[in-house]
């Protein structure tokens, strides 16, 4: 565990970074769509770690075009890119839903400060 | 695999209907999940014969294609989904058609369809990932239901839900990356050989795994320091929607919990290596007071059912917690109990709302007169939740405390006999204000049959297990076990 490891696997960084920006957020801003917009930068952030996860250096797509050649050194693993897909379509439903919701909040309260929304309560 | 499919196949066919024709959909979603649960009946009686069904998609064997497992535990938990929504959704009929307006209850009956296939999904998957794809299902589903409801404050409560919710999932699925990070493979069985083979117990991923796992899943079931959206969700949904969430909802995810941890992680490794169950222990002794003392400051009734859902999921977690197959199987019979138990009390509530839109307890005054079938069987409930024989909940209660002497913790038996008083209190409240105070206006009111056939089919087999309880027990042990060794 020296100073080179942790460099190398600086995405994995960046995720966890990414999350606790998420996190603050969610905890932190009054703004109900900022709330929102944190819990995006958490899943954004979960996506990334699969991603570098399935990663491999100089590895190329996993498509087969020649049966005979097949080196697996030589591709990413893509199982973790096709579970993000199904994690980023389900994202997406939440976003969905969490915007009309957003919506809703808004034409019944007036505002989007949760603390506002509090005292209205 | 049919049975997973019907329902979310039915989510499709509702809509359409629906479009024509409003009036239609609440037969079709219910003879969808009378299908469904037929099926899930056969299902169940087979697996009794022969043990566990496997289906495996794209025709491959795992690690490679997707498993579906319906085991014994997975049977028993698809027939209390399957029971507790069809009675709701017949309960809906009435209830919804006066609170919502059409357009939206074809809406309210897509969403339920999709919740039941969503759980279902969760239920019988053997596979991390596709776990988390029904967790996601029933989810989004369940938040759109929350925030269904006209009332402008089960909105925010939607909103704080789905916040919480999300970020269980997120959570979650974090878990399984560091899983496969390790190990390389999703399916459950193959997961718990790879743990073994490779000697991972001491990984700190698999510590960070079990981590996230366990912190998302108890969100999503409200164990207590966790349980802070519950009482708001449940107790501003409409009433069919709370008892859906309260006796089915919460329970499932806890249901996951303890088969994610004991199949692919191993009873050695959370009692021993990691003293996980110790803590569960705790925070259940806790989380059953707690929620019993908060439930008694509570005056809306249906705050107060959803408070004491929180103790209740404290009883489950503790027989998991407890760390032996008796514990094992004692909480899950609870937990089978609760959702009998739990759905009767929010739909009797719910249809005290209903025909006289009353929710604070202490106008309950002469309901006992007014509507004499609800308070029975929300009496016969109430009975029920506090643990007084011959009822079902007597019977986990007697086996929790049974379970916790046979290890020597004597003082979780005392927790369980205060919080059985705590309840007793805030359930007595209710019924004596019911059944001895007077009003002027004693007149009957009339309870329609589709309202108080499901609370009474609900009420009765509280009593009926009550001494039938090797039923859901013939289910339950073989699991506790097999995987409790």
């Amino acid at each position: 565990m020296n100073f080179e490891f942790y460099l190398l696997h600086y995405n994995y960084w960046v995720s966890i970074i990414l999350f606790m920006i998420g996190l603050y957020a969610m905890i932190a801003k009054k703004n109900l769509i900022k709330k929102f917009m944190g819990l995006n930068i958490v899943e954004t952030s979960i996506f990334l770690f699969y991603i570098s996860m399935a990663d491999k250096a100089d590895a190329i797509a996993p498509v087969l075009y020649n049966y005979d050649q097949v080196n697996v050194d030589q591709h990413a693993n893509p199982l973790p890119s096709i579970i993000i897909l199904t994690a980023i379509v389900i994202a997406l439903a939440i976003t969905a839903t969490a915007l009309a919701l957003i919506i809703r909040i808004y034409e019944e309260y007036g505002t989007l400060n949760s603390d506002e929304i509090e005292e209205l309560w | 695999m049919l049975i997973i499919l019907l329902p979310l196949l039915g989510a499709y066919i509702v809509p359409l209907v629906g479009y024509f024709k409003p009036k239609l959909t609440n037969i079709l979603t219910t003879i969808i999940i009378l299908i469904t649960t037929i099926l899930a009946v056969i299902l169940a009686s087979e697996i009794l014969v022969n043990g566990e069904i496997y289906y495996f998609t794209v025709g491959e064997e795992p690690p490679w294609g997707v498993e579906i497992l319906a085991d014994h535990l997975a049977a028993l938990m698809a027939l209390i989904v399957l029971g507790v929504t069809l009675l709701a959704t017949i309960f809906s009929k009435k209830y919804v058609k006066h609170s919502l307006k059409p357009k939206k209850e074809v809406l309210y009956y897509t969403l339920i369809l999709l919740m039941t296939g969503g759980l279902l999904w969760f239920i019988m998957a053997a596979d991390a990932f596709n776990m988390f794809v029904g967790l996601e299902i029933f989810s989004i589903a369940s938040y759109s239901l929350t925030a269904i409801s006209q009332d402008k404050k089960a909105l925010t409560a939607a909103f704080n839900y789905l916040l919480m919710g999300a970020v269980g999932s997120a959570f979650f699925l974090l878990g399984i990356g560091y899983l496969y990070i390790m190990t390389g493979t999703l399916n459950f069985a193959d997961l718990a050989a790879r743990i073994v083979e490779l000697d991972l117990y001491p990984s700190t991923a698999i510590f960070a795994s079990i981590a996230f796992i366990v912190t998302g899943l108890s969100i999503k079931s409200a164990l207590f320091p966790l349980h802070v959206w519950l009482p708001d969700a449940h107790s501003k949904a409409l009433s069919p929607v709370s008892a859906l969430f309260s006796a089915v909802l919460v329970e499932v995810t806890a249901y996951g919990l303890i088969r994610i941890l004991l199949t692919v992680y191993g009873y050695e490794y959370i009692t021993e290596i990691i003293p996980l169950t110790t803590v569960f222990l705790i925070l259940a002794g806790i989380a059953v007071l707690f929620g019993s003392l908060l439930a008694i400051y509570q005056t809306d009734i249906k705050r107060m059912l959803a408070y004491s859902s929180v103790s209740q999921m404290g009883y489950i977690m503790f027989g998991f917690g407890l760390g032996t197959s008796l514990g094992l199987s004692a909480g899950l019979l609870h937990l089978f109990n609760h959702a009998l138990m739990k759905s009767a009390l929010f739909l009797a509530a719910g249809a005290v709302i209903y025909l006289t839109g009353k929710r604070n307890i202490y106008d309950y005054s002469g309901l006992g007169k007014k509507m004499p079938y609800t308070m029975a069987f929300f009496g016969i409930a109430a009975l029920a939740m506090i643990g007084i024989p011959p009822t079902n909940g007597f019977i986990s209660k007697f086996y929790l405390a049974w379970a916790a002497v046979d290890i020597g913790q004597w003082i979780f038996v005392i927790v369980i006999l205060l919080s059985s008083i705590l309840n007793a209190i805030y359930f007595f409240r209710v019924l004596n204000i019911a059944y001895t105070r007077e009003t002027e206006d004693m007149s009957k009111i009339k309870e329609p049959i589709t309202i108080i056939l499901p609370i009474g089919i609900l009420a009765i087999s509280c009593i009926i297990f009550g001494f039938g309880f090797s039923i859901p027990l013939d289910l339950i042990e073989p699991f506790a076990e097999a995987l409790m060794q």
